[in-house]
């Protein structure tokens, strides 16, 4: 199963890096859920989706699948704050989408209930939007 | 006629603060949802303003029950990301530590379910045995739950109590064969387990469910075995499953996990080497990077995923908690259950908000 995937990953226009017993990929031209469905039919499972803001303006989002045993981490980026949700192909993502939804600020398009998670009682701007600065202890040396 | 059943988010029904709103219709549960958010600490906020090595300090503190584990995975994403390797004798000390902290946690849930369904001595005992480990931890590391002892390159503290932990091992095994007698047999216990809150393994696989309630539906997953980090590649995990998906058999699969425990500290004690606990000499550590790690921790696989970009304050640390796996299966599991026995079967899933939360 993994051989059969890593030959696709190879032939196809992926950048697809091995590392430690862990693949890592960037996609060309790639929607979330194209991705979801490649990693569900060669029978891996969501692990997490981790959030990561540079600029400050778009997301990036890394998308952790386990296949076997073998971890491969796909990242993907949002345009205009906006991504395809992948919990109707794989409903381990419900809560992990409406968790980065309020805490970047990204629109998962097609989740089935987009409610917040953890901060329904926050007001503001989401707090991992923009990179955090300021070091622990800095005022208080 | 069905009616809204709110519970939480501080009932003594929970152990750690959450609103479940059932809707009911007579003692039965028909729609169940899950709301979080009370024990939200901004932990990845924080990591990302500390450096490397106050996040040590900051990470253990996620939860009491696998602050090791927690603690482990992020020194292996480090260590992955600055491309060293841990000496083998303090491998072997992690996974000595890793061990025992399954055993207390698996204990305390253990007590959890058995004090929500009304088996008082029993809880009583269980908790008990769970003392003794905890005393050993203390005589071992000087503290009961944070151990400050897993640290980047390998652990703080060589361990000079090998023969004590041996001998404790050996006497936690009667009591935990009394409590698994006890629960595989007692009708009054197993009137209330059996065929209650079962997750199918089609459900387990759906919901990614992980550890002991993944491998109490049958779904034999355990990073342990599948991916061995620390010393496990020397040591030969066995994967405990069952196949009810019941409270029965989530209590069965954490009491005989138990006892692989004790085989594993076992033989990692008779084949503990020699030689440097942690590196020598400290290698660079600030460089550019992406590392990831995996952990069987006692509720099942911690994730952790770190970003560096060569300064000493990471860009982004990510945890993926067990539990936050798990808890979402609730929403499913507790579909046609009776009310009555709604707080056992959230106990019987191991519940931990602290980590789910962060």
């Amino acid at each position: 199963m993994i051989d059969k995937l890593h030959r696709q990953l190879m032939a196809e226009r992926h950048t697809f890096i091995q590392r430690d017993g862990k693949g890592w990929l960037e996609f060309a031209h790639a929607s979330s859920t194209e991705v979801a469905r490649m990693f569900r039919d060669a029978g891996g499972r969501l692990i997490t989706i981790t959030g990561f803001s540079l600029s400050g303006e778009e997301i990036v989002l890394y998308y952790h699948f386990d296949v076997g045993g073998f971890l491969y981490t796909v990242r993907l980026e949002t345009a205009d704050l906006t991504i395809g949700s992948i919990t109707p192909i794989m409903p381990a993502a419900e809560w992990i989408e409406r968790e980065i939804q309020e805490y970047y600020g990204v629109t998962f398009s097609g989740h089935p209930r987009p409610l917040p998670l953890l901060l329904a009682r926050h007001e503001g701007p989401s707090p991992l939007a923009v990179p955090q600065s300021g070091k622990v202890g800095a005022s208080n040396p | 006629m069905a009616y809204r059943f709110p519970i939480g988010p501080y009932h003594p029904a929970l152990r750690e603060p959450m609103v479940l709103d059932l809707k009911v219709a007579g003692t039965t549960v028909q729609e169940a949802a899950l709301f979080l958010g009370y024990g939200h600490r901004g932990i990845e906020g924080l990591a990302q303003r500390s450096n490397l090595y106050q996040n040590l300090a900051i990470l253990e503190r996620m939860c009491g029950t696998c602050s090791h584990s927690n603690l482990m995975a992020y020194c292996q994403a480090i260590e992955s990301i600055a491309r060293t390797a841990v000496p083998l004798r303090g491998r072997y000390l992690r996974t000595i530590l890793a061990e025992l902290e399954r055993i207390h946690s698996h204990l305390l849930w253990t007590a959890t379910a058995l004090d929500s369904a009304g088996f008082e001595s029993l809880f009583l005992h269980v908790l008990e045995v769970r003392e003794l480990v905890l005393h050993l931890l203390e005589t071992i590391c000087d503290r009961r739950l944070h151990y400050a002892v897993c640290s980047v390159g390998g652990v703080r503290s060589d361990l000079a109590e090998a023969e004590e932990v041996a001998s404790l091992v050996q006497a936690l095994k009667r009591p935990l064969y009394l409590a698994l007698d006890a629960v595989m047999h007692d009708r009054s216990m197993t009137s209330r387990t059996v065929g209650i809150g079962a997750l199918s393994l089609e459900d387990a696989v759906v919901l990614g469910v992980v550890g002991p309630v993944a491998r109490a539906s049958g779904l034999e997953r355990d990073v342990r075995k599948d991916a061995p980090y620390a010393a496990y590649d020397e040591l030969e995990v066995g994967v405990v499953t069952q196949s009810g998906g019941d409270v029965y058999a989530r209590l069965i699969v954490r009491l005989l996990e138990c006892f692989e425990s004790i085989k594993l500290l076992e033989r990692a004690l008779e084949q503990l080497p020699g030689g440097n606990y942690r590196y020598d000499t400290m290698p660079p550590l600030l460089v550019a990077g992406e590392g990831i790690s995996l952990v069987e921790g006692p509720g099942g696989e911690n994730f952790c995923f770190v970003k560096t970009d060569g300064t000493d304050t990471p860009q982004r640390v990510k945890f993926r908690a067990p539990s936050y796996a798990n808890l979402p299966a609730l929403q499913r599991i507790l579909i046609g259950q009776d009310l009555a026995d709604v707080a056992l079967i959230i106990a019987s899933v191991g519940p931990c908000l602290a980590c789910a939360e962060r």
